[in-house]
């Protein structure tokens, strides 16, 4: 079995199996779709440690297949994810949006899996592109039919159907062009570690210049500022994915504009793959410390104003992603089995969380909270399992969070890092607004805004429900039977010797969230908490949507007005250089006669000979 | 707050659409909400006192301040929403703000397809 399970690279069944989708019938697609992800996890478990797959290219000796604690459990959860977003999405039916989302979902969580297996920049950059092109059909597929409810299309007018589908393609275009620039950024970068290091192979990249830099990973004599500049690339690269502060536009822009499944793959994969990348490539870089802790806490701000609660969601995402990275910045044993616990249980409460979201959409048509409210009397199964994604992301204890997020935090305590740990503590306190409270309060508590009776909402259909249900069984499950997920955890010493649950942790932990829910019931009391109302707020987007094009054509403007200025001069000399060069270049010049061959070829001969005698002496 | 008060076009897809709320649930019980604040009080004030009741540990001096968390969590709260009022009166325009970017929209919506 394990010789099978080693003949291809994990996550190309997914990929494979996606083919055969479109061309199913309805039911046969179901069952299909069920069985590639659990085909896949079984794949996965049964690779052996010592095995590999590979590959050669233009004389580089490249692996499809390195299998490890850190490969296993994000291809691991890569796998969940999937089959939670195929259960998530059984209602899909036969139209063309909903085939081209199931085939490009299924691929794209394929590719993510196989990221997690390369061995080499190469093989990584190949499905690192996978992921881009395949999720972006996620966005675009929402061009066949934009709305989100079914039977809304027709209740709306032509004219706001084209609006969403403009919207929808430029954002498509923009993740598009973002994802696929972080591909060429490490194939840039690949390339120059390669010069430096004469392999391409996927191990770990000291930054040059910082302490964490090797001399000794690198065979080339000189440093010269191609090498040095290789791993900057490549953390770039791996930083658009992550949504490094001010690389973070994308996500906020992309991930509201999903479906309502759609929307729930997306979540799953490009970030987490990011976060793998970067345990495996920059662990102990301390300057991804200060990065992490900013990520934590700038988001937040926007998830209190934000009005579209995927959009919420989205911001929330990034703040998580934050715990991750501050963990791999530490780059201890108890920090990096921090980051991948961390990215292992953030996957399923945050997908919780957007599945409970998307059943809103699909039931109401809109996430937005300043028209939600009331809901939990239509659907308490959903209130009730948003709920738990709630406190699971929060890190109350006996939830998923508790259990992964308290490593981050004491590893940023061993390691001294203060300021940072201060941040942490405070954007938990922030998650707790957005995401533990806000979500869940706006949408289903909130006053009721009359939609639920306008549109007759009905609970979620039974399939969402059961993917919601065993997201939400993992939530507590992880939190209170943590052993599992600690044994799958790369640094297995030190896993086994972290116990989350001891009086200090749970106290304290239970004070900031009591407390901080306190501050929320106490801003409302007074007045002080801000309402919900539609907006759009300007974030680091507003650069590539209005700065850019406002300079270009203000530039543009007065290059124009210049050149008006200078009219006829300019215009004069413009034409005088042309004709100077023409009589030269045109037919009656030198170089504009037509030669006849066989002189062209007399003087071919000569620069042969002159090159030839040249690289001779 | 309506957002219909905002806005006079349809920049809005759900204008217009709101409709009649449905009758109260068991979270709008007004029992409920007076109970919220004592309730929470007596829970948090017990998370605080609970610090004297055992052996504290921590990396920092502070972590070991009785209530530490709690305060911190309280104002961390506060700091932050009343941060992000402030950031909206700079940031929030109109939920459309983009749309002129979108490029000529055809009123009869027929050039959606590419």
């Amino acid at each position: 079995m394990t010789e099978l399970a080693a003949m291809v690279p994990p996550g190309l069944l997914l990929v494979l199996g996606a083919l055969l989708v479109p061309a199913l019938s309805l039911n046969l697609r179901r069952v299909w779709m069920l069985f590639l992800p659990v085909l896949g996890l079984a794949q996965v478990w049964l690779l052996p440690e010592t095995a590999s797959l590979p590959w050669q290219v233009a004389g580089f000796e490249l692996e499809w297949l390195r299998v490890d604690g850190l490969s296993r459990i994000f291809a691991t959860v890569f796998h969940l994810a999937a089959l939670l977003g195929v259960i998530y999405s059984l209602h899909l039916g036969d139209s063309y949006r909903d085939r081209l989302e199931q085939t490009a979902a299924l691929m794209y969580a394929g590719c993510a899996i196989g990221a997690a297996f390369a061995g080499d920049l190469l093989s990584l950059f190949v499905w690192w592109e996978g992921t881009a092109v395949t999720s972006v059909f996620l966005l675009w597929q929402r061009l066949i039919d934009p709305w989100h409810r079914p039977g809304e299309a027709a209740e709306r007018s032509a004219a706001e159907t084209a609006r969403v589908r403009a919207r929808v393609r430029q954002v498509g275009r923009d993740y598009l062009v973002i994802q696929v620039l972080s591909g060429m950024l490490l194939l840039c970068g690949a390339a120059f570690v390669y010069h430096g290091r004469g392999t391409l192979s996927f191990e770990q990249l000291g930054l040059p210049g910082t302490a964490a830099f090797d001399r000794s990973q690198w065979t080339i004599e000189t440093l010269d500022w191609a090498t040095l500049a290789g791993p900057w690339l490549i953390l770039a690269a791996f930083g658009i994915k992550a949504a490094f502060p001010f690389l973070h536009g994308w996500l906020r822009d992309a991930y509201p504009e999903g479906t309502a499944t759609s929307t729930v793959w997306l979540s799953a994969f490009t970030t987490k793959l990011a976060i793998y990348a970067l345990a495996r490539g920059f662990a102990g870089n301390e300057v991804l410390i200060p990065v992490g802790a900013a990520m934590t806490a700038f988001p937040v701000f926007y998830a209190v104003i934000v009005n579209d609660l995927r959009r919420v969601l989205s911001y929330s995402l990034n703040n998580q992603l934050g715990f991750m990275i501050v963990g791999v910045g530490i780059g201890t044993e108890l920090a990096l089995n921090g980051a991948a616990a961390h990215a292992f249980a953030h996957i399923i409460y945050k997908g919780l969380l957007f599945m409970s979201m998307g059943a809103v959409l699909h039931r109401v048509g809109t996430t937005k909270a300043s028209e939600l409210g009331g809901l939990y009397k239509r659907m308490p199964l959903t209130t009730f399992f948003c709920v738990i994604g709630g406190m699971a992301i929060s890190a109350f204890p006996l939830f998923s969070g508790f259990v992964s997020k308290s490593m981050v935090l004491t590893a940023a305590a061993e390691g001294h890092h203060t300021v940072a740990f201060l941040v942490l503590l405070f954007a938990s306190a922030g998650v707790l607004d957005h995401s533990g409270i806000k979500v869940p309060y706006f949408a289903f508590f909130h006053k009721d805004q009359g939609l639920g009776r306008l549109h007759d909402v009905k609970e979620a259909p039974k399939n969402m429900l059961v993917a919601m249900a065993i997201a939400a069984v993992l939530c507590v499950g992880l939190g209170v039977w943590y052993q599992p997920l600690y044994a799958m955890l790369p640094f297995q010493e030190v896993a086994a010797a972290y116990h989350p649950y001891d009086t200090t942790h749970v106290v304290t932990q239970l004070q900031l969230l009591m407390c901080s829910i306190g501050a929320f019931v106490f801003l409302n009391k007074v007045g002080w908490y801000p309402h919900e109302e539609p907006g759009e707020n300007l974030d680091i987007d507003w650069v590539w949507k209005r700065g850019i094009p406002r300079a270009w054509s203000g530039s543009a403007r007065v290059l124009g007005e210049a050149r008006a200025l200078l009219g006829g001069d300019l215009e004069g000399a413009r034409q005088g250089f042309l004709a100077h060069l023409g009589r030269s270049f045109r037919p009656p010049g030198l170089w504009g006669e037509p030669w006849p061959t066989g002189s062209a070829a007399l003087w071919a001969a000569l620069l042969l000979g002159v090159v030839l005698v040249l690289s001779f002496t | 707050m309506s957002s219909s008060e905002q806005h006079d076009h349809p920049v809005h897809p759900e204008e217009g659409r709101l409709g009649p709320p449905d009758p109260p649930g068991w979270a709008e019980d007004p029992r409920l909400a007076r109970a919220l604040v004592p309730g929470l009080l007596v829970i948090c004030l017990g998370l605080i006192g609970a610090d004297l009741l055992y052996h504290k540990h921590g990396h920092y001096d502070f972590e070991q301040w009785v209530g530490f968390h709690g305060f911190y969590g309280f104002l961390s709260f506060v700091f932050l929403v009343q941060t992000s009022r402030v950031m909206r009166v700079f940031l929030q325009r109109r939920e459309d703000y983009y749309d002129d970017s979108l490029g000529e929209l055809p009123a009869d919506g027929e050039a959606g397809h590419d």
